[in-house]
């Protein structure tokens, strides 16, 4: 039977020795460690307790320092897949520091287990007042992220024979120009929040690229060296023949390979004619608190951009579960 | 835009299916989780069992009732089985503009054919393409249509795109016949030079098999403001299992056989751990020929 999360727990040590135990936290700087600690309070379950179920409001990070927990996740028929098992040192729950999701796996003590976790509300003060600590911490959950899709997405097998190309290479490129970026972007979250300062700084650093239906913005092997704001029409990410995700207006198509920076397995093409903005990605892969204005936006709008994907990308992968499903 | 619901598989009560869950499809009038919009212009549904008079023809109820408020429909609902169901809550736009009557409730149906359609979308400009596509329906099913809507016009394609309404038909038939119909709406849209945003995310049944697509026209061309379908790929989800039911806490399908199949415009529960999206620009066709419930994913490529 479930019960309803951890409870407190006071006989643990300081944070600051167990961040430096957890690769995601480690070598931070004494400033951000403090803002941290204070970002965070003790946890502790018993054995067969459960943390959180999927699909319950993120409420932060839990960074494990004894016992082990496990994550899994729900499948159609009321089944369930074993995700992953995190000891000590590990952490889970992380990627809702970056958009404060809902949970996408259930996750239950396996063997008594304690801990710290870091709060979602008090992690979106410290990004809020742009503090070190929050800054670098997301940079590094993004760049996690991204690894993480990388594994889901080579974890589905595809016949290279299937592989197709797009049809035909975007109409060329040409200088963006603020009004038309705002007019047709700016109903979108995160973009409905700039300034016309920031729209200018947008279209300087952005080219505008028109592709037609087919068109191919990346090829599959290569890295990505731009994110694609979608403006207008549609662009989905190809796997081997394969469409994996279909990205519409307001998306940053392409922010996994971004911030991975190495060759990907996709390639991005126009499933309807599109309009997108590229930007160079050495504009939005930017580490601290000192990237300001548009840089430090986009940077952050990647985020929950790519827990989206890494979610949609999870339920893609559910279908092969399907003891129905013909493939052929 | 409406919302809709099909289910093929193991007897449920429909109540189970449209009264009972915490994001059920009558709640979805006023308290959609996926769509920001009302859905107040009526509710339809269709409905099949074997122990039924001609089984192999639908129960069909339309009602220009909110489905929400409607008593009759939780009555019928606590004593109805069925095998097979489409249903649908219609939602206009809040202008005027729409006509909300009984026969333009979805799902639409032709006398004497089991095959019904439900649709969650619109057709931009559809005045300007109206009498245009009445050349690819044929005689025999344009005149027993009762509405003029483009819904009512997408099942009059798909029943012309099929040898004989009255059936029967093999999964793979009603397909192509959807995909028809769609290529036809697309050829329509172009020569009367119409590019907006066009959702048309169907639920296509005949009771043994049916066909789910989650597909626009071209998607992400809009005006402002800006439609929820012209923005977002307007949902469409499915869960398997062996039953349905109420278990743990919660409605579910439960079992690892996947026998029977529910597609929804949004999860019926608020929960959403234990369903899949079925793919933008694709559709879902299940039915059990092979005397096993078969699923399948195909690319809409119109």
């Amino acid at each position: 039977m479930r019960v309803a999360g951890p409870r407190a727990q006071t006989d643990l040590p300081p944070l600051a020795e167990v961040l430096g135990s957890v690769p995601l936290f480690a070598g931070l700087d004494p400033e951000a460690v403090a803002e941290l600690a204070g970002a965070s309070e003790a946890f502790a379950l018993d054995a067969g307790e459960w943390l959180f179920a999927q699909n319950d409001a993120g409420d932060g990070a839990y960074l494990v320092v004894s016992g082990e927990l496990v994550a899994s996740a729900r499948t159609p028929g009321d089944g369930q897949r074993e995700l992953a098992c995190i000891g000590p040192g590990g952490v889970v729950g992380e990627f809702s520091l970056l958009d404060g999701g809902r949970r996408s796996a259930e996750v239950h003590a396996e063997r008594a287990s304690s801990g710290y976790r870091i709060d979602y509300r008090r992690f979106a003060a410290l990004q809020a007042g742009r503090r070190p600590a929050a800054f670098a911490v997301l940079s590094r959950l993004r760049g996690e992220v991204a690894r993480r899709i990388a594994a889901t997405i080579a974890a589905m097998a595809v016949s290279a024979s299937d592989a197709r190309k797009g049809t035909s290479d975007p109409a060329g490129s040409e200088a963006a120009e603020a009004s038309e970026c705002a007019r047709l972007l700016g109903l979108f979250p995160g973009f409905d929040r700039l300034s016309p300062g920031e729209w200018e700084a947008f279209a300087a650093r952005a080219r505008r690229v028109a592709v037609p239906r087919g068109g191919s913005l990346t090829w599959p092997g290569e890295a990505c060296t731009s994110l694609f704001v979608v403006a207008r029409g549609a662009v989905r990410e190809m796997l081997g023949g394969s469409q994996l995700l279909v990205h519409g207006p307001g998306a940053l198509a392409g922010s996994a390979a971004v911030v991975d920076g190495r060759a990907w397995p996709t390639g991005l093409e126009a499933r309807e004619e599109a309009v997108v903005f590229a930007i160079a990605a050495d504009e939005v892969v930017t580490p601290g608190p000192q990237s300001e204005g548009i840089a430090a936006r986009l940077s952050e709008m990647m985020g929950p951009q790519l827990t989206r994907d890494l979610r949609r990308l999870s339920r893609v992968g559910n279908r092969a579960l399907d003891p129905a499903l013909e493939t052929s | 835009m409406c919302r809709l619901l099909g289910y093929l598989g193991a007897p449920v009560l429909l109540h189970e299916l449209i009264v009972a869950p915490d994001n059920a499809l009558i709640r979805q009038a006023t308290d959609a989780q996926m769509l920001a919009m009302l859905n107040l212009a009526g509710y339809g549904l269709a409905a099949w069992d074997e122990g039924m008079a001609e089984p192999h023809l639908p129960l069909l109820f339309h009602s220009t009732q909110v489905a929400v408020l409607d008593n009759n429909l939780r009555t019928l609902a606590k004593k109805l089985r069925v095998g097979a169901l489409v249903a649908h809550l219609r939602g206009v736009a809040h202008d005027g503009s729409a006509v909300v009557n009984q026969q333009s409730c979805h799902p639409f149906a032709m006398p004497g054919s089991p095959l019904v359609l439900a649709h969650n979308g619109d057709l931009h400009d559809f005045g300007d393409m109206r009498f245009a596509l009445i050349e690819h329906i044929k005689p025999e099913v344009a005149r027993r249509m009762t509405s003029m809507i483009d819904s009512a016009f997408l099942h009059a394609l798909v029943l012309s795109q099929v040898d004989d309404p009255a059936g029967p038909f093999t999964c793979d038939e009603i397909h192509r016949a959807v995909e028809r119909a769609l290529t036809i709406v697309r050829r329509v849209r172009e020569k009367h030079g119409i590019d907006r945003s066009s959702s048309v995310n169907l639920v296509v049944s005949d009771g043994r098999s049916l066909v789910a697509t989650r597909f626009t026209y071209d998607f992400g061309r809009f005006e402002k403001p800006a439609m929820q379908g012209a923005v977002e790929f307007l949902s469409q989800w499915y869960t398997y299992g062996d039953d349905y039911r109420f278990a743990d806490a919660e409605w579910k399908m439960i079992g690892a056989g996947g026998q029977s199949t529910l597609v929804a415009s949004e999860p019926l529960t608020r929960d959403v751990s234990t369903w899949i999206e079925v793919p933008e620009y694709s559709a879902l066709l299940v039915d059990r020929e092979t005397g096993r419930a078969r699923r399948r994913l195909r690319p809409i490529e119109v």
